[in-house]
């Protein structure tokens, strides 16, 4: 009888109340600050308004949902276009190398982000590494405009988050069944439609892991635009961000949060709801 | 005699210094069944994935249908594999695997059709198109296999180990099925296995492999009653084993002693006087017989030690003499209940003389 409040249920309950003071009770406070309307002395008043929501749709924020979604998408699909090649070739690479090489993908997140967009910095800025080195090569002889730019924030976006693309992609592809590969092949399939055919509507639930993974934190990775991009690149992380530390509004700040988290949830369902299509038609006994 | 459609020229493959194919060469004949058979390892299996292309040679030629095809791809052979595993795509229904390959050559939809219901019936699953590879048995799985491979029409139809993972009993009716599949669509099978029982029931030709050589090739008869060698003898069915000695030769025949016993056989091998030699013996060929009765030479004495009833046989264990066991297997008969020996009697060992199989010792 004691054991049933042993260590097991005492980590349950640390971990339960660890989510409810750190990640419910902010979350809630986020929700019904957004219904309040701002104040200029106290940050806000209690007086109920549905104002910040309204505001989200003003066409000046509109357009920055929109940049922000197409920030994220370009970079899901970037990820996806290196990432995949990448995990496909790590699960036909032999045993002992694959340990290695994963590492190498997880190395960096030994590092902040934060400090590594500064490496980046050093890297594209105009007197950087690479004019530098362009320039010592004679290809160039004014230093190319790298950093501020779009090519800036998704080289930023791209590197910060392909790991979590990688991960779930080098899982899902590492349980494909080689044979198959080689049944497609055998039954007169080229390399191309081998993959369109069979190893990608397989490794769709990596796929679709990898690209929320790396779709919902592009959204709210402000400082990668904010360093790369400057003043150029308000993205809904910036806006959500500038709304508290710059604007001081909160309210409004918190609406876009609360938006962001609906999207969020949204996608989540979405993948939920492909996932047990999925379990149920193909992933079962293999 | 009969056309040849897969050539293989001095062919070899090595995994990590590993000689898994080493300098075969074998003509495959239109039409045949014929069957690579050999333990684990021994390069059958790497061998039909040289006809399929999913693997390369290092050196030699693989010639399929008069062209050579060392370069030419898996997807470009007109070959069909079926797999170990069965390889069926999990996220199709059973009528998209095997319109697989027709879709891929860009058939239209109305042939396709047709085709696949065809080989549906083919392999004894008429309108079973809709249903979910995870809805099928293994023994179905397997006939969506075969049928995936043959609705393509290949020259060739490779089969890897395809019975392995059924039952003992529907590996029974399979095997049946793949002789009247092989007669129905007349075109060459080429079937790799480790079960020697497989090999005899089902093919035309028989290649025994070791260490990726091959040991023998013939007709299931030849393998099992006239084994080259003693790999051979002991890996298709079960064997006795004697060593002997020959002491006399007269033309074809020759004298030799074995346990202690002389005796007259046939000299097809041209041994000399004095060369060492083991002579083979099928259990069943072996002939029991009480010491109290008459025992025909050559007669080898023992005692019973034990005994297995099997239903259609009676497997005893022998200890001879000379402390050699012998396995002995007689057809059981209802109305001759002497067989059944009792444990530690006195029994002589015969067998039918020109049975046995002498072989110079290796």
């Amino acid at each position: 009888m004691g054991e049933r409040f042993s260590f097991k249920n005492g980590a349950i309950a640390l971990i339960v109340a660890w989510t409810l003071i750190f990640i419910m009770v902010p979350n809630l406070l986020v929700g019904i600050v957004s219904f309040l309307e701002r104040d200029a002395q106290d940050i806000v008043k209690p007086v109920f308004t549905l104002e910040s929501y309204r505001a989200l749709f003003d066409p000046v924020y509109l357009k920055i949902f929109g940049k922000s979604f197409m920030y994220s998408s370009v970079t899901t699909l970037i990820t996806l276009a290196l990432g995949f090649p990448f995990a496909f070739i790590l699960t036909r690479t032999r045993e002992s190398l694959q340990k290695p090489l994963l590492l190498l993908v997880i190395i960096p997140f030994w590092t902040s982000s934060l400090i590594r967009t500064y490496a980046l910095i050093i890297i594209l800025k105009a007197n950087g590494i690479i004019n530098t080195l362009l320039k010592a090569a004679g290809l160039i002889d004014r230093p190319l405009e790298l950093l501020y730019t779009d090519l800036a924030v998704y080289t930023g976006l791209v590197y910060t988050l392909l790991p979590f693309m990688i991960l779930p992609l080098y899982s899902a592809l590492g349980k494909l069944d080689h044979s198959l590969i080689e049944a497609a092949f055998d039954l007169g399939a080229k390399p191309v439609e081998v993959f369109f055919r069979v190893v990608l509507p397989l490794s769709l639930p990596g796929v679709m892991a990898g690209s929320i993974m790396v779709f919902l934190p592009a959204m709210g990775l402000f400082y990668v635009p904010d360093l790369l991009g400057g003043a150029k690149s308000m993205l809904l992380g910036n806006l959500i961000k500038n709304q508290f530390l710059v604007a001081g509004n909160w309210p409004f700040g918190s609406a876009a949060s609360i938006f962001l988290t609906i999207l969020m949830l949204a996608l989540v369902f979405l993948y939920f709801r492909t996932m047990k299509q999925f379990n149920t038609s193909v992933m079962e006994d293999i | 005699m009969a056309e040849t459609i897969v050539s293989l020229k001095r062919v070899t493959k090595q995994f990590e210094n590993q000689m898994v194919v080493d300098d075969i060469s074998l003509e495959i004949h239109k039409g045949e069944f014929l069957t690579f058979l050999g333990p684990s390892g021994c390069g059958k299996t790497t061998i039909l994935r040289m006809i399929s292309g999913l693997e390369t040679c290092d050196s030699g030629e693989v010639v399929i249908n008069g062209i050579l095809s060392n370069d030419i791809p898996a997807s470009k052979r007109d070959v069909n594999t079926v797999f170990q595993s069965y390889a069926l795509f999990p996220h199709m229904n059973v009528y998209d695997n095997i319109a697989f390959g027709l879709k891929l050559k860009k058939k239209n939809t109305s042939i396709i059709r047709d085709r696949v219901e065809e080989a549906l019936d083919m392999v004894k699953l008429p309108g079973h198109g809709e249903r979910r590879i995870q809805q099928l048995s293994g023994g179905q799985q397997q006939r969506v296999a075969i049928a995936r491979a043959i609705v393509n029409e290949p020259l060739i139809l490779l089969l890897d180990e395809p019975l392995s993972a059924l039952d003992y009993k529907l590996r029974k009716e399979m095997r049946l099925e793949l002789r009247q599949l092989h007669r129905k669509l007349g075109i060459t099978f080429v079937f790799v296995t480790h079960d020697q029982e497989e090999a005899l029931i089902l093919s035309d030709r028989i290649v025994v492999m070791n260490h990726g050589k091959i040991e023998q090739t013939g007709k299931p008869k030849e393998i099992y009653e006239e084994p080259e060698n003693l790999f051979v003898a002991q890996f298709v069915g079960e064997s006795n084993l004697f060593n002997g000695e020959v002491t006399h030769t007269h033309g074809d025949q020759m004298e030799i002693l074995v346990q202690g016993v002389t005796m007259r056989v046939r000299n097809r091998r041209g041994l000399a006087v004095g060369e060492k030699i083991q002579i083979l013996l099928r259990p069943e060929d072996m002939v029991i017989q009480r010491v109290s009765e008459r025992c025909n030479q050559p007669c080898f004495p023992g005692k019973v030690e034990e005994l297995i009833y099997k239903g259609t046989t009676v497997d005893l264990v022998i200890r001879l003499d000379t402390g050699k066991k012998v396995f002995v297997s007689e057809f059981f008969n209802e109305d001759a209940e002497e067989i059944f020996y009792g444990q530690g009697e006195a029994v002589g060992i015969s067998w039918i003389q020109g049975w046995e199989v002498v072989l110079p010792h290796g």
